[in-house]
C-alpha cells in the first residue's frame, strides 16, 4: 500500500492537517443536517481526505465499505439514444463519481444519471439518516451546460440527495452552483506542514529522515502534499539510510517542461517552434492537462526572464489559458502561447541588446 | 453515364422442360450496354457466331414496339439472333456514345498509369500459370468513377486470351410488380439473394461455366431453363462453355455491385463478397466505383453543406472500406486505381476530338479534364455534348487538318475552351492535399495587376491563363467592396492572393475542424526562418477557428436537449475557414518577401471575413466581435 493511502486520516478528528475545517464539519453533522457542500483547493491539499472523513462522520465506519461499478448508461433523448460508460464508486450510502470523465456528454450524465440517483430516497435504514450523498470530483471540469443542469438537480432533489463537489480551481464553478453550496477551502500547506507530515510519516514507518531532506522534498513538492509523500517514497525506493544531501526525483514530465522552457529561450524561430509542437505533442499524449503544461512552461520561463518580459509572459499565459477554455484543441493554443512568446522576447531581446 | 438497358424476356413454356410439368415463368434478362470497350468487349461477350447464342431477346430498342407486350408469342427463342442484343441495330454514327466508339482497344491506347496496368497484368497472368497453392484467386480494383478501371481488366483480359463472363444485377423487380404477375408461382428473390445464389454457384465454377454443362446443352430453351433455374444472370454463358471446351480461360467479372441499403443488407453484401474472394474457383475481378478521399466523387457533389456533406460521407466511406477489407480478408489481391490525372486526362480527349474530326484547343481539352476532375467519362461525354451540333472535318481530310492555328481555322472547327465550359456544369471538388498546396504555397498574382483598374487587369489575365478555377476566383475577388479597406501603407501592400481561399474551402468540401488540424500541422515549413511574428499571428488566427468551432457546438445545446453535437452549422464553418484566411497569408508569404504580412493579408482577406462573420453574430455574442476586432487590430 502506498504511503498517502496508508497513512490517510479516516476520521475527521484523527485529521492532522485542516483540523479546524474538520471540527467545523463534525459540529455541522453534529446537528443532524448537511448542506451541499463544495470543497476546493489545490492538488494534494486534502479535500478528497476531508470528503471521506466527512462520510464517515455522516454514516459511520458503513461509508467505507466501497464498491466499484463501471456500467454503461443508456440514456434516451427525444431523437436518439446515447450510451455513456461511466466509473462510479459507491457504499450503502454515497456515491461517488466523476461526470467530466464522458467529456462532452457529461451533460447528460447530469441531467439523467445523476437525477436518477438522487430522485431514489434511501430505505429507511434503523434511525440512519434521511438523505443520501453523492460524492461529484473535477466538477470545475464540467461544461457549462452540465453545472447548469446540476444547480437545477441541487434545488429539486435537496430533500433526498446532498452532493459533495470537490474541484481546484473554484471559479470555473459557475455562481449558481457556488451559491447553493457551503463552499469550503482546502489550502495547500505550507511548507513546514509538509515537512511535520514527512516526520509524521517517517516515523510511523521508523526511519529516520534527516531535516535538509524532508526540506528539500516538501520544496520540491511545491506543497502537494500527496506528492511529497510520494517523492518521498520514491527516495525510500532509491536509497536508505536517508542523505542529507540524496538527489530528490522529480517527475519526468516536469524535467521536459523545463527542457521546452529552455528550447524556447534559446533560440525564436518557426524551425525551433516546430521541435517544440512535437514536444508539446508528448505531454499532451501523456495525458497532462493541458492548463498544467502551460501553467508549468510559464513557471520555468518566469524563472529564465527579466522581469519586464516577465508581465508580457504571464498577460500571454491568462490570454492564452482563456482562450484554451474555449477552444476545443489545445494544442493549438499551447502552440500559439509558445509562438507569440516567442515573438515578443525575440522583440524585447533586440530592443535590449541590439 | 447513359446506359442501355435491354429488356429481354424469355416465355418458357412447361413442355420444353424434362422436368416435371411447370408453369410459364418469366425471366428478365438484363444486358447493360458495355462500358469502353463496348464494341470490341461484345465479341467476347456475345458471340454472334456460335450456335449457343440463340438467346429470345425481345429488344425494346429497335423498332418492334408490338412485342413488348406480347407474352404470349410462341417461343420467341425459336428466332435466332444474329446481332449483339444490345447494339441497336440501326444507329448512326453520329447517334454512338463516344465513349463506346472510342473505348480503348489496345493496352497503348489506355491512359491508366503504366504501374496500375503493369500490376493488372501480372495478376492475370499469375491466374493463368499452373496453380500451385491454392491461393484465392480474386482481384479487388476499386477507384473513382471514369478512371478506367473496367477498361484497363477488360483489355487486358483480352490480349491475355481471357473470355469475360459478367455478372449482372437483375433488372429491379419491385414487390408489387411482382405481386401483379402473382399468378406465376415464381419466388420472389431479392437481389441480394440472386447475387448469394451467384457466390455461392462461383465456388464450383467449373460445374456451371465448364465446358460439358453449357456445350452439351445444344438446345437453346434447355439451356435457357438451366439458365432460369439457377436463377444467374450471366452474358454469354454459352459463349463461356464453349470457348472453354476450346482451352480458353475464363474470367468472372463482378462490375455492379448490387445495391445494399441498410445495414443488414450491406452486411450480406460484404460478407457475400468476401465468401466470393475466399472460396472462387476461377479467376474472378470485383470491380467497384470507389468514393475515396480524391474529390472527384460525385456523392460529395455537394460539398458547401457540410451537413450533407459529412452524410454523403458516412454513407459512401464506410461501404467501401468494408468491402474492401472484407475482400481482402479472403486473400484478394487489391488494386486501386487513382483518379485520372489532368493531363493524361486532356490528351485522350484531343486524341477523341482528333477521331472525330474535331479539333479542340489544349485549353479547352485541359478545361475539360479538369472539370470532369478525372472521371474520363464524363469528360468524354461532356466533350461529345459541347459538340453537337458543330461543323466537323472528315478525319480523312488531311488539307483540314494541317490547316493550323489560322484564325480562319479556329472559327471554324476548334472548339474554344468557353464552349466546353458551358456546358459543363460538373462540381468541382478539390482534394484536401490541393485545398493545401493552394492556401500554403499562397499564389500572388503578378505585381502588373495591381493597377488602378483591377476588372480589366483581371480580364487580360483571364486570357493569359487556362485555369478556369483561378478565374472564377479572381472574379471574386475583383468585386471586393473596395470601401471597407483599411488605409494601409502601401509599402507594405501586397498583390492580390490568386485564390479566393473561401472558394477553396467552398470546394474542398472538408470540415473545418480537419482543414484547421492539416494548415496547423503543416503551416509551420512554410514559414521563413525568422518568420516568428507571422508564425504566431497566423496560430492566434488558427486559435480563432478552434474557437469558433467549439462554440458552433456547444451553443444550440443549451437552448434545449436538441443534440447539436452532430450538426455544426454551416455559417460556423465558414467562419472558421474565414479566420483561417490569416495563417496562410501570414504564413506563407514570409517565405516569398518577409514583409509585413498581416497587413498584406488583410487586403484581400479582410472584407470577405466580414462578409462571413456578419451572419454569425447574433447567435454567438462572445466570440464573432472579438474576432473582428482580432481583425482589425491585425490589418492596423
Amino acid at each position: 500500500m502506498l504511503w498517502i493511502d496508508k497513512y490517510r486520516p479516516k476520521r475527521l478528528d484523527k485529521l492532522i492537517l485542516n483540523q479546524e475545517i474538520g471540527d467545523n464539519l463534525s459540529k455541522l453533522v453534529a446537528t443532524g443536517d448537511c448542506p451541499h457542500t463544495l470543497f476546493y483547493g489545490p492538488p494534494g491539499a486534502g479535500k478528497k481526505t476531508l470528503i471521506v472523513a466527512l462520510l464517515r462522520e455522516i454514516y459511520g465506519a458503513g461509508a467505507e465499505k466501497i464498491k466499484v461499478e463501471t456500467k454503461p448508461w443508456k440514456i434516451a433523448l427525444p431523437s436518439r439514444n446515447i450510451e455513456v460508460e461511466l466509473t462510479t464508486l459507491s457504499s450503502n450510502y454515497h456515491v461517488e463519481m466523476n461526470p467530466s470523465d464522458v467529456g462532452y456528454q457529461d451533460r447528460y450524465v447530469v441531467q439523467e444519471i445523476i437525477k436518477e440517483m438522487a430522485k431514489s430516497r434511501p430505505l429507511d435504514m434503523k434511525g440512519q439518516r434521511g438523505f443520501k450523498v453523492l460524492v461529484l470530483n473535477e466538477v470545475d471540469r464540467l461544461s457549462k451546460e452540465a453545472q447548469a443542469s446540476l444547480r437545477r438537480t441541487m434545488e429539486k432533489y435537496s430533500a433526498a440527495c446532498r452532493l459533495v463537489m470537490s474541484c481546484t480551481n473554484v471559479s470555473r464553478v459557475i455562481e449558481p452552483v457556488r451559491s447553493r453550496c457551503l463552499c469550503v477551502r482546502v489550502a495547500a500547506p505550507s511548507t513546514a506542514e509538509v515537512q511535520r507530515m514527512l516526520a509524521h510519516v517517517a516515523k510511523k514507518e521508523s526511519l529516520s529522515l534527516p531535516d535538509s531532506l524532508s526540506l528539500r522534498v516538501a520544496q520540491a513538492s511545491e506543497r502537494n502534499l500527496r506528492r511529497a509523500l510520494l517523492m518521498l517514497e520514491t527516495c525510500r525506493v532509491a536509497q536508505y539510510p536517508f542523505t542529507p544531501d540524496q538527489p530528490v526525483q522529480l517527475a519526468d514530465w516536469e524535467l521536459y517542461i523545463q527542457e521546452i522552457a529552455s528550447d524556447i529561450m534559446q533560440e525564436q524561430s518557426p524551425k525551433r517552434l516546430f521541435q517544440v509542437r512535437g514536444k508539446l505533442y508528448e505531454l499532451l499524449v501523456n495525458c497532462l492537462p493541458p492548463t498544467l503544461i502551460l501553467r508549468k512552461l510559464v513557471l520555468e520561463l518566469l524563472k529564465k526572464l527579466d522581469e519586464e518580459v516577465q508581465h508580457t509572459a504571464l498577460a500571454l499565459a491568462a490570454q492564452y489559458e482563456h482562450r484554451m477554455q474555449e477552444g476545443q484543441k489545445a494544442i493549438y493554443h499551447l502552440e500559439a502561447f509558445v509562438a507569440k512568446f516567442m515573438s515578443e522576447y525575440k522583440q524585447w531581446s533586440i530592443m535590449a541588446f541590439g | 453515364m447513359v446506359k442501355k438497358k435491354v429488356l429481354a424476356i424469355s416465355l418458357l413454356s412447361s413442355d420444353e422442360e424434362s422436368g416435371p410439368p411447370r408453369k410459364k415463368r418469366i425471366v428478365k434478362q438484363p444486358s447493360r450496354a458495355k462500358k469502353p470497350v463496348q464494341d470490341t468487349g461484345k465479341q467476347l461477350l456475345l458471340r454472334p457466331t456460335s450456335a449457343g447464342d440463340s438467346r429470345p431477346c425481345l429488344d425494346f430498342t429497335s423498332s418492334q414496339p408490338s412485342q413488348t407486350d406480347s407474352r404470349d408469342q410462341p417461343k420467341a427463342s425459336q428466332q435466332p439472333e444474329t446481332k449483339p442484343a444490345h447494339i441497336p441495330a440501326a444507329r448512326g454514327d453520329h447517334a454512338q456514345l463516344w465513349t463506346e466508339k472510342h473505348a480503348p482497344r489496345t493496352r497503348d491506347e489506355l491512359v491508366v498509369h503504366k504501374d496500375k496496368v503493369a500490376a493488372v497484368a501480372s495478376w492475370l497472368e499469375q491466374q493463368a500459370a499452373p496453380q500451385t497453392s491454392r491461393s484465392s484467386c480474386c482481384l479487388l480494383v476499386t477507384g473513382p468513377a471514369g478512371c478506367g478501371k473496367t477498361s484497363t481488366v477488360e483489355v487486358l483480359a483480352r490480349e491475355a486470351g481471357y473470355d469475360i463472363t459478367e455478372w449482372h444485377p437483375p433488372l429491379p423487380t419491385l414487390w408489387h410488380e411482382h405481386r401483379y404477375q402473382g399468378g406465376l408461382d415464381v419466388p420472389y428473390s431479392s437481389k441480394m439473394d440472386e447475387f448469394d445464389g451467384f457466390v455461392a454457384h462461383a465456388k464450383m465454377g467449373s460445374l456451371h461455366l465448364g465446358p460439358s454443362a453449357a456445350a452439351a446443352a445444344g438446345d437453346a430453351g434447355t439451356e435457357l431453363a438451366h439458365q432460369a433455374e439457377r436463377s444467374m444472370h450471366l452474358d454469354a454463358d454459352p459463349a463461356g462453355g464453349q470457348s472453354g471446351s476450346r482451352g480458353h480461360r475464363s474470367l468472372m467479372l463482378v462490375d455492379d455491385l448490387p445495391h445494399a441499403q441498410g445495414p443488414a443488407q450491406r452486411k450480406r453484401l460484404v460478407s457475400a463478397l468476401g465468401t466470393l474472394a475466399a472460396t472462387a474457383q476461377q479467376p474472378v475481378v470485383i470491380i467497384m466505383g470507389e468514393s475515396g478521399t480524391s474529390g472527384s466523387n460525385k456523392d460529395k457533389s455537394a460539398p458547401s453543406g457540410p451537413a450533407a456533406g459529412a452524410g454523403a460521407g458516412n454513407s459512401a466511406f464506410s461501404l467501401p472500406a468494408e468491402i474492401t477489407g472484407a475482400v481482402t480478408r479472403g486473400g484478394a489481391t487489391h488494386i486501386q486505381f487513382n483518379p485520372l490525372a489532368d493531363t493524361f486526362a486532356a490528351k485522350a480527349l484531343v486524341a477523341v476530338a482528333e477521331k472525330e474530326g474535331l479539333r479542340l484547343s489544349k485549353e479547352a481539352a485541359k478545361q475539360c479534364a479538369l472539370q470532369a476532375s478525372g472521371d474520363l467519362f464524363h469528360a468524354i461525354e461532356s466533350l461529345q455534348l459541347s459538340c453537337a451540333g458543330k461543323p466537323r472535318t472528315k478525319v480523312q481530310a488531311s488539307p483540314a487538318k494541317k490547316r493550323g492555328r489560322g484564325k480562319a481555322a479556329n472559327s471554324a472547327a476548334q472548339l474554344s475552351a468557353e464552349d466546353v465550359m458551358h456546358t459543363n456544369t460538373r462540381d468541382i471538388t478539390l482534394s484536401i492535399f490541393r485545398v493545401l498546396g493552394k492556401i500554403l504555397y499562397n499564389k500572388r498574382l503578378h505585381p502588373s495587376s495591381q493597377s488602378s483598374d483591377q476588372t480589366q487587369e483581371h480580364l487580360s489575365l483571364d486570357e493569359s491563363s487556362s485555369d478556369h478555377l483561378a478565374r472564377g476566383l479572381r472574379a471574386l475577388l475583383g468585386d471586393v467592396d473596395t470601401s471597407r479597406r483599411l488605409p494601409m501603407d502601401p509599402s507594405l501592400g501586397r498583390p492580390p492572393s490568386e485564390y479566393n481561399p473561401e472558394a477553396i474551402m467552398l470546394h474542398g468540401g472538408l470540415e473545418a475542424n480537419s482543414v484547421a488540424a492539416f494548415l496547423h500541422e503543416n503551416m509551420l515549413h512554410f514559414c521563413g526562418d525568422d518568420a516568428v511574428d507571422e508564425a504566431a499571428s497566423a496560430l492566434h488566427y488558427l486559435g480563432d477557428a478552434d474557437r469558433l468551432l467549439s462554440h458552433s457546438q456547444a451553443s444550440p445545446s443549451s437552448l434545449s436537449t436538441w443534440d447539436a453535437d452532430e450538426h455544426p452549422s454551416s455559417s460556423f464553418a465558414e467562419a472558421a475557414a474565414g479566420s483561417l484566411i490569416f495563417p496562410e497569408y501570414s504564413g506563407l508569404a514570409t517565405r516569398g518577401g518577409g514583409q509585413c504580412l498581416r497587413v498584406g493579408g488583410g487586403d484581400a482577406a479582410l472584407p470577405q471575413n466580414h462578409g462571413c462573420l456578419e451572419p454569425l453574430t447574433p447567435s454567438s455574442k462572445p466570440v464573432a466581435p472579438q474576432v473582428v476586432a482580432h481583425v482589425e487590430w491585425a490589418a492596423a
